[in-house]
């Protein structure tokens, strides 16, 4: 059990930096997931604090000690593959204390942790097996339970899930969850799908271009978000942009998207955003979910407005539908009821509270 | 409901079904007949070794027809089983070629394994340059080597030229760089991630070898293994330039050079004593077949 830091980490491939300046503390028993679309430097990150990438600049601390020139069986990590690499030649049982046999632990003591952790993942029929002979499911709960039998300061996976079908990701995500809550060892999980790291994470980093766009809890990256990327690439289906621009109409702040289509904003959001420049090119961000059908009633905050659908998707128990502002696509959630379908006029409304304004040019939200 | 109106003309052309068969039937023939063709071609000579080999030497010089045994003997086994001389041969050549593998595989398999896993400054120039090394044909090579062993005999005192331990540091050159070629394509194909499991689980980059790499590419060890034993089993021209004493020599060189005298030609032994030279690596084949081809393919769908 150790807690893990990054500071400035660089890696430089020849001329192109992979990774440009990490900085990252994660806490002893944290869970933290690495997401960000592929080349964003995130698996690159987990190898270097595996040790099987030099770094290039900077500093990783394991449990306080820097291990930059620490080789990786000294550092006492377990990591687990997207592609399992089992031991082709050997039993579960055999890939399992691989690790604890190099090291020379009692047969008795090897025995115990593997029957433990065979427990743990529900594999204890199948020791005696070859990988060949289990299927993508049963090999990643091998490949776990080798990390487990290690007890090592810290876990890390790199896309443990990528291989097997969605419904075998689904069940896999709610194991290694259960596993981490009884094991509580640090983690650190790299991904590219972001549902895996709202499920799993305690914390999450997002990373694009080599670089942290945001760090916090799943909650905050979902509502708070900082930058446009974090906002887009969180949540699905993903938010909406729509340019506006602010407008003075009779003492209220108005956000107007097109000419016929503006909105009074409610009061919070008129305050936080009294300062900006009625000039400035900004994007409404807006998650699916808070354009809705309209309701008879009026909420403050929430607007309504007509929409003529393009396309619709029911998906049971929403419907998802989709049209055109000013030539940018939104997309909505209502009702099953609502009587949304194609190319047919909607009443919708759209929840001011929940919006955010960006800069159109730096993607800041504001 | 609406009325389905269904185009009852269909498509013109006229459907060939099982025109897919038809092209595998005609492929399968003409596979078959140039298989059978080579298979001919290869095994004719040892069919008609073995015919000569069943002969007096009063049946082969006479002009009946070569391709029958009229009356068959085991004279030629008997004579060659029995003589001191072709049982020296025999010894010097499996103890030359037993040693070579081992020291073959001990140099190449380890040396393979650092030019293919750990990457270091010029590995990938060195990979090239082993493979190239063995494209050296033994014809260019064999003068300049006498020559170094002759020099080396006079500068030590140490006389190596005509002993057949000789044989133990030449043969290497020959299967060292095609076996290290065979083994790096094959530990090529062994995913990277088996490796790194392997070095997070603890494992020195040794143990990674003898306890991950070995076992898993066992076909190609043994693919290799094969081949170094075919070539210094069946080696002709090097045993034939450093070896001249009649207990130092192999056996394809002690054949031609005990059973050929002057212009006589001792054909019935000469073939005995060429088809029991083939019976090891024949033998040794057979038994490990399905693992030599498997070793060679291996390397090829994975650079």
């Amino acid at each position: 059990m150790a807690d893990v830091s990054l500071r400035k980490v660089v890696k430089r491939y020849d001329e192109v930096e992979a990774v440009r300046g990490i900085d990252l503390d994660i806490a002893d028993h944290e869970f933290v997931v690495l997401v960000g679309p592929s080349g964003c430097g995130k698996s690159t990150t987990l190898r270097m604090i595996a040790g099987l990438e030099d770094i290039s600049d900077g500093d990783i601390m394991i449990g306080g000690d820097v291990v930059n020139d620490v080789p990786p069986k000294d550092r006492d990590i377990a990591m687990v593959f997207q592609n399992y690499a089992l031991y082709p030649h050997m039993t579960v049982a055999e890939n399992m204390s691989f690790g604890l046999r190099l090291k020379h632990y009692p047969k008795a003591e090897i025995k115990s942790r593997v029957t433990e952790a065979a427990r743990m993942l529900d594999i204890t029929d199948l020791i005696d097996r070859k990988p060949k002979q289990l299927s993508g499911g049963q090999r990643q709960r091998v490949a776990m339970g080798r990390a487990i039998v290690r007890n090592p300061k810290v876990f890390l996976f790199d896309e443990p899930l990528s291989n097997l079908d969605a419904k075998l990701r689904v069940q896999m995500r709610i194991e290694i969850k259960k596993v981490h809550q009884k094991v509580r060892t640090t983690t650190v999980y790299v991904t590219h799908d972001q549902v895996e790291a709202m499920t799993l994470a305690d914390r999450v980093v997002v990373m694009n271009h080599g670089r942290i766009e945001q760090i916090g809890t799943p909650n905050e990256l979902y509502h708070k978000p900082a930058t446009r990327f974090v906002a887009s690439f969180i949540g699905s289906p993903a938010m909406n942009f729509v340019p506006c621009r602010l407008e003075d109409v009779g003492g209220k702040l108005n956000v107007r998207l097109t000419d016929r289509l503006a909105f009074a904003l409610p009061p919070a959001r008129a305050a936080r955003y009294q300062a900006l420049s009625r000039t400035d090119k900004l994007l409404l961000g807006i998650r699916p979910e808070h354009v809705m059908d309209a309701r008879p009633h009026a909420e403050p905050g929430v607007e309504p407005f007509d929409a003529v659908l393009d396309v619709t998707e029911p998906m049971g128990m929403e419907t998802l539908v989709y049209f055109t502002l000013e030539g940018t696509q939104v997309c909505g959630r209502v009702s099953p009821n609502a009587g949304a379908q194609d190319g047919s006029p909607l009443r919708l409304a759209v929840d001011l509270n929940n919006m955010h304004l960006l800069n159109e040019v730096t993607g800041a939200v504001l | 409901m609406s009325t389905v109106t269904i185009d009852k003309a269909g498509p013109t052309r006229k459907v060939k079904y099982g025109s897919m068969s038809r092209d595998r039937t005609w492929a399968l023939r003409w596979s078959y007949f140039f298989l059978t063709l080579f298979a001919i071609f290869s095994l004719t000579p040892p069919f008609y070794m073995l015919i000569t080999s069943l002969k007096g030497s009063a049946e082969i010089s006479a002009a009946t027809n070569p391709w029958w045994v009229h009356q068959p003997t085991l004279e030629n086994y008997v004579q060659l089983l029995t003589s001191n001389q072709f049982l020296r041969f025999f010894w010097n050549s499996a103890w030359v070629s037993i040693i070579v593998v081992t020291i073959t595989m001990l140099i190449s398999v380890p040396a393979a394994f650092a030019l293919a896993r750990m990457k270091f400054w010029g590995s990938a120039t060195l990979a090239t340059g082993v493979f190239l090394t063995y494209l050296i044909p033994d014809s260019l090579l064999f003068i300049p080597l006498f020559k170094m062993f002759a020099v080396f005999g006079d500068w030590t005192g140490i006389q190596l030229v005509n002993r057949w331990y000789v044989l133990l540091f030449i043969y290497p050159t020959l299967t060292v760089p095609f076996c290290t070629w065979i083994m790096i394509g094959y530990f090529a194909s062994i995913p990277k991630e088996l490796d790194e499991a392997a070095i997070i689980d603890g494992a020195s980059w040794f143990q990674t070898l003898t306890r991950i790499f070995i076992p898993v590419a066992l076909p190609g060890l043994i693919a290799a293994t094969i081949f170094a034993f075919t070539v210094s089993w069946a080696q002709f021209l090097y045993p034939l330039v450093f070896t001249t004493s009649t207990d130092q020599l192999v056996l394809p060189v002690g054949i031609i050079t005990t059973l050929i005298k002057g212009d006589v030609f001792n054909w019935g032994q000469i073939m005995t004593g060429a088809l029991l030279g083939a019976a090891p690596p024949l033998i040794i084949y057979a038994f490990l077949m399905d693992y030599y081809i498997a070793g060679l393919t291996a390397g090829a769908t994975k650079g």
